[in-house]
Order: structure tokens, then C-alpha cells, then sequence
């Protein structure tokens, strides 16, 4: 049996939820203080994501900031650093232009979040 | 001498939000003053995202948020002076500046709206003892670095100090491929919002130290170490407990000061609690004409609050420039127990310009439960059960015009009562 300790952010009272686990699967939630806090507490065990935000080159030096268009799985974070990290993007960008497809290979897209001309 | 009706200083969040505003409202004839070479203010380098949620009800990073605003400042045709510095500010509303173009510029104003926003403490504002070697920076000086010039400053980090700014950098260099050794806070609870140390700390195993400090800085010509001790409850560091870590860079997220030397120039009064201006329902300082918002005036944690002031603030100018009449000082408000301070400062009842008034404040200490009152010099104006009270989160409450009105009240006051959690613990 595999337990973990998630804090909540649903709310700024950050809850420290017990979720204990068996073969993958989640046998109890327990600490929680709300029902909010049980949905929260089970994405975080079983699949948690993030928006990644990062920078991107820009061929005429500095940087365009980026970000994946939806939340992408936590693991995939790194894998998704690594492969930013020799794109250069020619300008012009402007705000929500799709700057790397299938960002490792979560499906999501890198977008722009500014502009260069 | 070049005219001109409204003047805004400053085109950050406040800034922009302010001089669409008073152009909605019928100002024809203003001009926008950024110093930068770009309009946005900080949020161009806060490149994260959890921006907007209460102004646009979905989520965007920092530079989204602002070109929102910088779309629509354009569509409505209102003039921007960039890479313009204000150098003075006179209590009768005349502005020096100066840029490569025009060189300097003398300009009258029919009202001013501040909008300068906030710098970052430094070291010289807490005193860490050590030589003063390269490596040491304010959170935002390695944000801009990172996010804008595309340089990191360092490979292996020790920040100070657990602000929003420093969680979010924390994360930012662990992603480029930086070590952050730990977060260290001086005080018992973290000042930053509960969402930045579980994604920003925990997601990457980052140690955050409470009620410690860095005591010592090691390194001659680049920072080599640093020493961290433990504090007692009077923070003071307690001997026995220093810890060396070795790193190349100190981040310092230690806090925000309103930037006001234009305000003390033109003789407005400034709070000692804020170190902003003392404003008015309409966000007017103690000068008729000229108003402030954002973070000149307080340091806000969101900037959907800074939008919502300086909205606010820019209707205000409207409404100044329509009779040029200034508003009575009726009601003093004032911070009671466990409230550091209440903004607005003042408040003119019949002017107020909705139906109800925004007060925004801050609790003096984290409060699991607390019981919020609202009382005047007449009577009690009402009760709020708060949760979760933290110093880090600002407390924004609403007040009806009529439970203003009517009662020639002279005085407000806040102030918060701990109260025992529901269940039990």
C-alpha cells in the first residue's frame, strides 16, 4: 500500500489530505474539509497536470514568453523543457499564435502569450 | 507649456486600466506617461499564469493580461508617451518630463492620476551581514533577466524570503535546469498564497524553511555561501543553529515599497502604515485633482484588484473634471485591532460613484476564524465570518452607499476578532 499527503489549494486553509492507494488505485481519502477538497485530492493522485509557462528564443535575440494551451500531465514537464530548449522562433508572434505543436507528445500545443515584431 | 485634461502616470495594470476607464467615461484629451520602452508595467515579465480570473473569469499569464489592455488603450486612441521619465509633479497639477525626443516637457494638467507602482526592498533594506559580492538579486531584477533578457543569473539558488515573486522564481529556475536549495522565511507562515508553495515549491521538493534567515553572506567577488540560521519568536536568530549552504546566487523576495517620490513632491500626504497616498472613495489624494491606484497606493497580491481601483480611479478623475469641486473628507476610516490598514482612508458618502463602496484591508496575523466588524461613531454597520485570514491575501469588503448615507457618520472603523474554530480543534 502506497499513501500520499496532497495540500489542498482549492481554498488559502490548505488541507493536508491523506490518500492511500493500492495496485494504483485509491482505497481512502481521508483529512479532507470539504467535497472540494476529495475531487482535488484524487486528480492530484491519479493524473495531476500543470500549465506550463516558459520562454521560448527569438532569432533576433531575447526571448517571447509561451504556454501550453491547457494543462499538461506533471511527469511531462521536464520532457517538455528539454525539447523547448533549441527552438528559436522567427517573428513576427502575436498573442496566441501556436508556436511548437504536440509539446512532448501530450497533444497540447505551445502558445504564444506576447508578441514580437 | 502643453495642455492637457487628464495625465496618467505610469502605464502598468493601474495606469492603463485608469486612462481607458476616464475615456470611456467622455475624457477625450489624455496622455499616458510609461518610463519603460513598452507599456504593461511588471506583467510582461510575469510570464506564469493565475491572472485574471476575477476581471476576465478565466486564467491568463501576465503578459495576456496586459495585452488585453494594451489592444484596447490602442482601439480607443489614447496617447502614449514611452521612454518618458515624470521628474516633478506639482501640487498645482504641472509635470516635468523628459525623453530622448522632446527633451524636456512642461506640462498642465486638469487632473493626475498616479499609477507608479511599487520597487522591491533590497538588501540594504534588511541588513544581512557579509561582504557584498556579484550574485545577489531581488526576485523581480532575476525575473526580468530570465523572462525578458533570456539570461539565468545563477546555477545553484538560495532565496530569501517566501513572497509570491520568490515561490514563482523558485519554480522558474528549476525549470531552466537551476538548483533552489530552499526557501527561507523569517516569519512562522508563509507570506506567499497557498496555490504558489504547492506548485511552486512542493511540485519540485523545494525545502521551505520557516522562522529562519540567511544571517551571513560568504564570497568576495561572487557569492560562494550563505549561512542560515533558525529564529526565536522575537525573530531574532538563535545561536547554534546556522546552517551553511553553499550556492552562486541569493534571491531576495523580502517585500514591496509604493514608489512615491512624485506624490511627496506635490505635498500629498502619505499613510505610515501603506507608504502610499491617503485616498478618498474616488481614489483622490489629499491634493483635489490628483488621484492614485495600484500598487502606489498599496501593494496589492492580485492584479484583478489593482484593475478594479484603478477603474475606479480613472471615473474619479471624470467626475473631478465635471465640476472640478473636491470631495469632502466626511468619514475618517480606520484600522481597529488585527487590520494593519483600510483603503480607502476617507470617504465622502455623496460622492461615493456606485451603489456601494469597495474597502480593501489587511489582517495583521494569519486568523484560522475571525469576525470582521464595521463599526461608526453612530452604530455597528455590520458582521462577515472570515476563513482562512492570512496577512498575504487581501480582504476586500463591500459597503452599500445607504448604510453610508443619511446618517452623518463620522468615523469608520474595522477590526478583526479571532474566533474559535467550528470544529473543535
Amino acid at each position: 500500500m502506497e499513501s500520499k499527503k496532497i495540500t489542498c489549494i482549492v481554498c488559502p486553509k490548505g488541507c493536508q489530505i491523506d490518500v492511500k492507494l493500492e495496485n494504483g488505485q485509491i482505497i481512502s481519502i481521508e483529512n479532507y474539509g470539504c467535497k472540494r477538497g476529495i475531487d482535488y485530492a484524487r486528480n492530484e493522485v491519479l493524473d495531476p497536470r500543470r500549465v506550463l509557462t516558459t520562454t521560448l528564443k527569438l532569432s533576433t535575440g531575447r526571448v517571447i514568453p509561451v504556454r501550453t494551451k491547457e494543462p499538461i500531465p506533471k511527469k511531462c514537464l521536464k520532457k517538455a523543457m528539454l525539447e523547448t530548449k533549441n527552438i528559436v522562433v522567427e517573428p513576427p508572434v502575436k498573442v496566441g499564435d501556436v508556436l511548437v505543436k504536440n509539446i512532448a507528445g501530450t497533444g497540447i500545443d505551445l502558445i504564444a502569450t506576447g508578441n514580437a515584431k | 507649456m502643453i495642455n492637457k485634461e487628464l495625465v496618467v502616470i505610469g502605464g502598468g495594470p493601474a495606469g492603463l486600466a485608469a486612462a481607458i476607464e476616464a475615456k470611456k467615461n467622455g475624457v477625450n484629451d489624455i496622455l499616458l506617461i510609461e518610463r519603460d520602452s513598452r507599456l504593461g508595467g511588471i506583467l510582461p515579465q510575469c510570464i506564469h499564469n493565475g491572472f485574471g480570473l476575477h476581471v476576465f473569469k478565466e486564467e491568463l499569464t501576465g503578459p495576456e493580461y496586459a495585452d488585453r489592455f494594451i489592444k484596447e488603450l490602442e482601439d480607443l486612441d489614447i496617447e502614449v508617451l514611452l521612454d518618458t521619465m515624470v521628474i516633478e509633479l506639482t501640487e498645482n497639477k504641472q509635470i516635468t518630463a523628459v525623453n530622448r525626443q522632446n527633451g524636456l516637457m512642461q506640462i498642465q494638467a486638469g487632473a493626475v492620476i498616479l499609477a507608479m507602482g511599487c520597487r522591491e526592498r533590497t538588501r540594504g533594506a534588511i541588513n544581512i551581514p557579509g561582504f557584498r559580492p556579484a550574485g545577489i538579486f531581488t526576485a523581480g531584477t532575476a525575473q526580468r533577466f530570465v523572462n525578458i533578457e533570456g539570461y539565468l543569473p545563477g546555477k545553484e539558488i538560495v532565496i530569501l524570503g517566501s513572497g509570491d515573486i520568490g515561490l514563482i522564481m523558485a519554480r522558474r529556475f528549476t525549470l531552466e535546469g537551476a538548483k533552489v536549495k530552499c526557501v527561507a522565511e523569517i516569519m512562522p507562515y508563509s507570506n506567499g498564497l497557498t496555490r504558489n508553495i504547492v506548485q511552486c515549491l512542493e511540485d519540485f521538493d523545494i525545502p521551505l524553511l520557516l522562522s529562519h534567515t540567511v544571517v551571513y553572506i560568504h564570497g568576495k567577488d561572487r557569492v560562494e555561501g550563505v549561512t542560515i540560521a533558525q529564529v526565536d519568536e522575537n525573530l531574532k536568530p538563535i545561536p547554534s543553529t546556522e546552517k551553511y549552504y553553499s550556492c552562486d546566487t541569493l534571491l531576495l523576495s523580502v517585500g514591496l515599497i509604493p514608489e512615491n517620490e512624485l506624490s511627496k513632491m506635490a505635498n500629498i500626504k502619505i499613510h505610515n502604515v501603506t507608504s502610499g497616498p491617503v485616498v478618498n472613495q474616488r481614489m483622490e489624494t489629499s491634493v483635489p485633482g490628483i488621484f492614485a491606484c495600484g500598487n502606489v497606493v498599496h501593494v496589492h497580491d492580485l492584479v484583478d484588484f489593482v484593475t478594479m481601483e484603478a477603474r475606479l480611479a480613472g471615473r474619479g478623475a471624470v467626475d473631478y473634471l465635471k465640476d472640478k469641486l473636491p470631495s469632502s473628507d466626511r468619514i475618517s476610516v480606520s484600522a481597529g485591532p488585527g487590520i494593519s490598514y483600510v483603503v480607502p482612508h476617507l470617504v465622502d458618502a455623496e460622492k461615493i460613484l456606485d451603489k456601494k463602496q469597495n474597502f480593501f484591508m489587511r489582517s495583521t496575523k494569519p486568523m484560522e476564524k475571525a469576525r470582521l466588524f464595521i463599526e461608526s461613531d453612530k452604530d455597528l454597520i455590520g458582521t462577515k465570518v472570515l476563513q482562512h485570514v492570512r496577512p498575504s491575501e487581501m480582504i476586500n469588503i463591500e459597503i452599500k452607499k445607504e448604510d453610508l448615507i443619511n446618517k452623518d457618520i463620522k468615523t469608520l472603523r474595522f477590526f478583526l476578532q479571532e474566533e474559535g474554530v467550528a470544529d473543535g480543534k
